[in-house]
């Protein structure tokens, strides 16, 4: 009988890892070098980010013209901006903004890109073609420049800059999702699930998606990773996050008018991208090593 | 008939320069190159378009932009305004004639500052390539002794440094950097602005120095993680310890046959980045006051100014699709085996 043929040939559990696995696989990453700290600062990172209306210890957008540029004091441990505004509270409101767009831009990509990459992938013909040759374009242009000629389009805020950061970083994860598509799609399981009748959805929500959800996580971290240095660019010259809201770039942009009076302003900002970005890497890295087969550490 | 002459030939380290190519590979590597240079041509075509017709849909009416603020302006004169421009034409005509106009040249007048897009790029196009071929240069004068250097050293703990260098690389923006760099260099170097190179070398170099150390880092990293990675692999082939054997001093090992081979994938990389390389120094630009095309862009984009907008992504799409065009065309005269189907 094919159906039950088929049944027998397209188990779910061994392909989709069970919750043992997956715990298995968390305590794999963090037993490799430097895991533990990275993760945990992370951890520490986006608590900080939720947690900024508690945290805060002022306002982010009070204005106190009596105290303006002032040195990091016990009331300030930051010092203020040129607003009188307490740089501290700052700082944690612009990381919440900051990883709040990167998460929405990659969450953005992931809805977009992966069912790009899959169709050009597990797809033959104009399909295929038409989205590969999209990717192209977009590839062919620096993601930045994209995202320049959509702000310059949509002008400045948050919504056309997440807009913007969506369609320049869509193209990378597309092409990653197709080049892993297309190695899956020559699996022997994908055969013997489509010989026996199972229909090409089912195959591809089943054994495709669950397959490929790793490497494309990895991917994900990086794009995260990415988007928090390119939003910090944009807002940098004036043309991603506008104040008053705090961003980690526009926080940079007025630290840079202030280089050589208070370089504070500009080094706090600058190190907590780098913090992010630096910890985002590390933890996509962890990932990476944990699910690549032949590294066995 | 000595020992050494009866070696056999297959044990010999193999000859670096390689026979002229045969016409007939030549006729391949045209094709190949024709073909990429009309993908190319393509991709740019579709880009530019996207860019037109995406600018296009701004929602301020750009009539408005060229009338200035304040909004007394009759609906008469808009209309006459935007017939001027020959917005009140289909996107797809607007960007044939848009496009055929650029063959020639003329890129439209800009809406704010009173000048010609041309006569604006050309100023400023010569200063974001200085800019970015510095950067390049200085990436490879510095990653390429250092990979020679690091390529010693294979443990573990070696890896883990390469691979935390890279990682501060890509975490330290190019744009911050610059801002450390002023902080740290204001009483010793010219922190903003440009001075022509007819203006003085000396002067040109002290203004350059900082924006191409801040935009140079980041690809130097990269560079060299790729560099020595593919150095350690070619350290380990057979032809090299073949020629080892031979006794070839280790200088000219590394010469002659393992860097040259080990700088493929940095040429690859390095062109994959240029176009990533020139976003950086969009901002470095801006960073540093010089008079480039990311800051004409970024005040265009500011002020709206889209006939400026679109004559900049032209010209950055250009850039950016020769460079790898010009990459393509380096790597297959480097790499004997470079793929002639159009795979």
């Amino acid at each position: 009988m094919p159906e039950s043929f088929g049944a027998a040939l397209s188990p779910s559990s061994p392909i989709a890892p069970n919750t043992r696995q997956r715990r298995r696989f968390m305590a794999r990453i963090l037993s490799l070098p430097g895991q533990k700290v990275a993760w945990s600062i992370l951890f520490v990172l986006v608590s900080a980010a939720v947690l900024a209306p508690l945290l805060a210890p002022h306002s982010p957008n009070v204005q106190d013209l009596t105290s303006t540029l002032a040195p990091p004091s016990g009331e300030h441990l930051l010092g203020t901006d040129d607003l009188g505004r307490d740089q501290l509270s700052r700082l944690l409101f612009g990381l919440r903004t900051s990883l709040a767009i990167s998460a929405a831009v990659t969450f953005g990509v992931m809805v977009i890109g992966l069912p790009l990459g899959m169709l050009a992938g597990f797809t033959r013909g104009i399909a295929n073609t038409v989205i590969a040759r999209l990717i192209d374009v977009g590839l062919a242009l620096p993601s930045l420049l994209l995202a320049l000629a959509l702000i310059a389009a949509m002008g400045a805020g948050v919504t056309s800059t997440v807009i913007a950061l969506v369609a320049g970083y869509t193209p990378y994860l597309a092409r990653v999702t197709r080049s892993v598509v297309l190695k899956i799609r020559e699996e022997e399981y994908i055969d013997s699930a489509a010989v026996s009748g199972v229909p090409t959805w089912r195959i591809i929500v089943r054994h495709v998606t669950p397959n490929m959800i790793e490497s494309v996580s990895v991917q994900l971290t990086l794009i995260f990773a990415f988007t928090v240095i390119a939003e910090a660019g944009l807002s940098f010259v004036g043309l991603g996050i506008q104040p008053p809201t705090s961003s980690l770039g526009n926080m940079l942009a007025l630290g840079s008018t202030h280089s050589i009076d208070l370089p504070l302003m500009s080094i706090v900002p600058g190190c907590t991208i780098a913090l992010v970005v630096i910890t985002l890497l590390v933890c996509g890295d962890g990932l990476r090593h944990a699910l690549d087969p032949r590294s066995n550490r | 008939m000595s020992v050494i002459e009866a070696v056999p030939d297959y044990d010999r380290p193999p000859k670096v320069r390689e026979p002229a190519p045969s016409s007939g590979r030549l006729r391949r590597i045209a094709r190949t190159l024709l073909i990429n240079a009309a993908q190319l041509g393509i991709v740019g075509l579709a880009a530019t378009f996207l860019m037109f017709v995406l600018l296009r849909t701004i929602p301020g009416d750009p009539a408005r932009t060229v009338s200035g603020p304040g909004g007394s302006v009759s609906p008469e004169q808009i209309a006459r305004i935007r017939s001027e421009l020959g917005l009140d034409k289909p996107v797809v005509v607007q960007y044939f004639d848009w496009l055929s106009a650029a063959a020639h040249g003329d890129l439209g007048k800009s809406l704010v500052l009173n000048d010609s897009v041309t006569t604006l790029l050309s100023d400023r196009i010569v200063v974001t390539l200085q800019l970015g071929m510095y950067a390049l240069a200085f990436a490879l004068l510095v990653a390429v002794p250092l990979s020679v250097l690091a390529s010693r050293f294979t443990s573990d703990r070696a890896n883990r440094s390469v691979r935390l260098v890279g990682t501060l690389g890509i975490a330290v923006p190019s744009f911050w950097l610059a801002l450390l760099l002023i902080i740290a260099f204001q009483n010793v170097l010219p922190t903003f602005g440009y001075s022509s190179i007819s203006d003085g070398v000396g002067a040109h170099f002290q203004h350059m120095i900082l924006p191409t150390i801040a935009l140079g880092v980041g690809m130097s990293t990269l560079l060299f993680e790729t560099t020595r990675a593919s150095l350690i692999g070619t350290l380990n082939s057979d032809y090299v310890r073949t020629a080892r054997s031979f006794g070839i001093p280790e200088r000219r090992v590394y010469s002659r046959y393992a860097l040259r081979n080990a700088l493929l994938p940095t040429v690859t990389i390095a062109g994959l980045e240029m176009g990533a390389l020139m976003g950086g120094a969009l901002l470095v630009e801006n960073a540093f006051a010089v008079p480039g095309m990311g800051r004409l862009l970024v005040q265009s984009v500011l002020a709206r100014d889209y006939t400026v907008v679109q004559g900049c992504i032209l010209v950055l799409v250009i850039v950016v699709v020769s460079v790898n065009l010009l990459m393509d065309v380096v790597y297959s005269f480097i790499d004997p085996r470079v793929r002639t189907d159009n795979a």
